[in-house]
């Protein structure tokens, strides 16, 4: 089942239940080559999904392709994938370089280009010197990097990573947005599941916005926050003549309502917040009032996240406009 | 070929991974209960040795209760283990990765119950008072083998149907199907595997319960097959099993939906 050209992943409808709970529900989407972040809170659907993508489920309902095959049992498409799981890998008694070795051995390589290519994803994570050091009296940190090391090494064409940064310290979590980074500017395919935005920031501007099993948006940054331009919200404004300008404002119906806050603050309801944005610097100037601040309430990607939410919660979906 | 390969490779690295103090000492544990047993008995007067009682003895607790035992261990949990260990994930998503680890976790398990079996024998041959040494350290030798294989592949697919369950299966299947109906003179108990091994215990050294006299002479315990007909039903049972085990293993899913 190969998708457009260039599609490293397509989903047609899938939908995968566990008994009677849904864990992905009539997921489309026709991703092309790229680095994508599949943002979520726990419990949303994303290993599940990530599941399906690995082979490691089967959709119940509607098909899937990753690099223009379809995953369930299949040991070509193994080649070409590299995966980290959320699960902790413990064998206690086994050091990294020799889980490393074993999984890509696994693979396919001889054991002396297994030994090497283990070596060498060990020290791009950071794990050089504690390579021979037993699994079971590594950290947390430490066998998450031996994890990326094993998805790594053995140089695949898509990364599939789920949750990668976990427990890892702010300077391996530098190192390793860098390795993912490089992967990416070299043109190979990344998903990175995370239910920490600032997380799938660091790594790409792309990502799939997944809860409850659905998918509520996806797009660039940019594009999302476009959508949110849309969404009704409250804009704080601090100015020098604030009683005029809430005048201007409800006069224009660039407002719903204006509330003062404070001797120099009002906070602006809208339903259109794009459009204030807009008209807002020519109605300051016209009006003669100085505007000194303004911060619309949900500025981050996590109020996007949160906002997206409540509307799932409403089940309306959001479209990218035209 | 490259699954052979690929099975070498699980087997080299479950026999590294299997190098721990606790299991070393539970294959010794196990490797020297059967001698321990019979000197026990002999300190208490009694005579487990002598006659036809030795080669009768040590089968049922070498190829029977030591290779259970190991298997039970050893072989059930091959694929749950990794599951609950939360390292499948990362042998599943390899090429042929769960066929490898399948056959191979298997064969490392046959491996390390052979050995605990072998030295067993070694150790009773050494030891006890048997007519004739070689030929029973030979035949219990083969019987080990054969026992280990045939179980294993019986306790790898029970692992595989039935993931958490599978121990409690496996020692319900053992003492039903295998201690009681194994010994019921009718035709059921053709379909289990000691019904095999004491057949080929029985064609190799001569042994039959009747040589103990009694209610056993009456039974029909033994086959009248040769002993290829024997060694084509345990190894040809060996491989369907396995074959089963695969297949079901292709088609299931063991990710649950708790590790969201």
């Amino acid at each position: 089942m190969d998708g457009p050209a260039g599609t490293m992943i397509l989903l047609e409808h899938v939908t995968k239940l566990y008994g009677t709970v849904i864990g992905v529900n009539d997921l489309t989407a026709s991703l092309p080559q790229g680095a994508y972040g599949l943002v979520g809170p726990n419990g949303s659907g994303k290993s599940t999904l990530l599941n399906l993508l690995t082979g490691q489920l089967r959709p119940t309902l509607g098909r899937i392709a990753v690099l223009g095959q379809p995953p369930w049992n299949n040991a070509r498409l193994c080649q070409r994938l590299g995966v980290c799981p959320e699960q902790d890998a413990f064998y206690p008694n086994i050091t990294p370089l020799e889980w490393v070795r074993y999984l890509l051995e696994l693979q396919g390589f001889s054991g002396s280009e297994a030994s090497e290519r283990a070596e060498a994803a060990l020290e791009q994570v950071g794990l050089a010197e504690t390579r021979r050091r037993p699994l079971g009296e590594c950290s947390r940190g430490m066998r998450q990097r031996a994890k990326l090391a094993q998805a790594l090494a053995h140089d695949p064409s898509l990364l599939i990573l789920d949750e990668p940064f976990a427990a890892v310290d702010p300077l391996g979590r530098r190192r390793m947005v860098e390795l993912i980074r490089r992967r990416i500017a070299e043109g190979k395919g990344v998903v990175i599941a995370s239910h920490l935005l600032h997380e799938v920031e660091a790594v790409t501007d792309r990502f799939l916005l997944i809860c409850g099993g659905r998918l509520l948006a996806s797009g660039t940054a940019e594009e999302v926050y476009a959508l949110l331009e849309e969404l009704p919200k409250e804009v704080r404004l601090r100015a020098d003549q604030p009683r005029r300008l809430a005048r201007q404002l409800l006069e224009t119906e660039l407002a719903d309502a204006v509330r003062l806050t404070g001797r120099d603050e009002l906070v602006v309801s809208t339903d259109s917040p794009g459009r204030l944005y807009r008209q807002l610097p020519q109605l300051v100037d016209r009006a003669g009032v100085r505007v000194f601040e303004l911060r619309a309430a949900e500025g981050s990607l996590q109020a996007l996240f949160d906002a997206l939410l409540r509307i799932h919660r409403g089940m309306k979906i959001l479209q990218p406009r035209d | 070929m490259e699954l052979a390969q690929r099975i070498l490779v699980v087997i080299r690295f479950e026999c590294r991974r299997g190098m721990i103090l606790s299991r070393v000492a539970t294959a010794l544990v196990l490797a020297v209960f059967p001698l321990a047993l019979v000197l026990l008995v002999r300190t208490q007067g009694g005579d487990l040795e002598t006659g036809p009682r030795g080669p009768g003895i040590l089968f049922a607790l070498l190829p029977g209760l030591t290779c259970l035992m190991c298997l039970l261990l050893w072989a059930i949990p091959a694929i749950h283990s990794e599951v609950e260990g939360s390292t499948w994930p990362y042998l599943a998503v390899r090429p042929g990765g769960k066929s490898a680890v399948l056959l191979g976790k298997y064969l490392t398990a046959v491996a390390w119950t052979t050995a605990v079996g072998w030295l067993g024998v070694s150790l009773c041959a050494m030891t006890m008072r048997l007519s004739d040494r070689l030929e029973t350290w030979c035949v219990l030798g083969i019987l080990i083998l054969l026992s280990a294989l045939a179980y294993g592949a019986l306790f790898v697919l029970l692992g595989v149907v039935f993931l958490r369950r599978a121990m409690v299966l496996a020692v319900g299947y053992a003492f039903i199907m295998e201690f009681l109906t194994g010994f019921i003179p009718a035709v059921i108990h053709r379909f289990t595997i000691q019904y095999h091994l004491r057949s080929l215990l029985s064609q190799w050294t001569g042994w039959t319960p009747a040589s103990l006299g009694g209610a056993f002479h009456q039974l029909s315990l033994f086959s009248p097959w040769p002993a290829w007909g024997h060694l084509l039903a345990l190894l040809g049972g060996t491989a369907a099993l396995l074959a089963a085990a695969g297949c079901i293993l292709r088609q299931r899913e063991l990710i649950k939906p708790e590790s969201e």
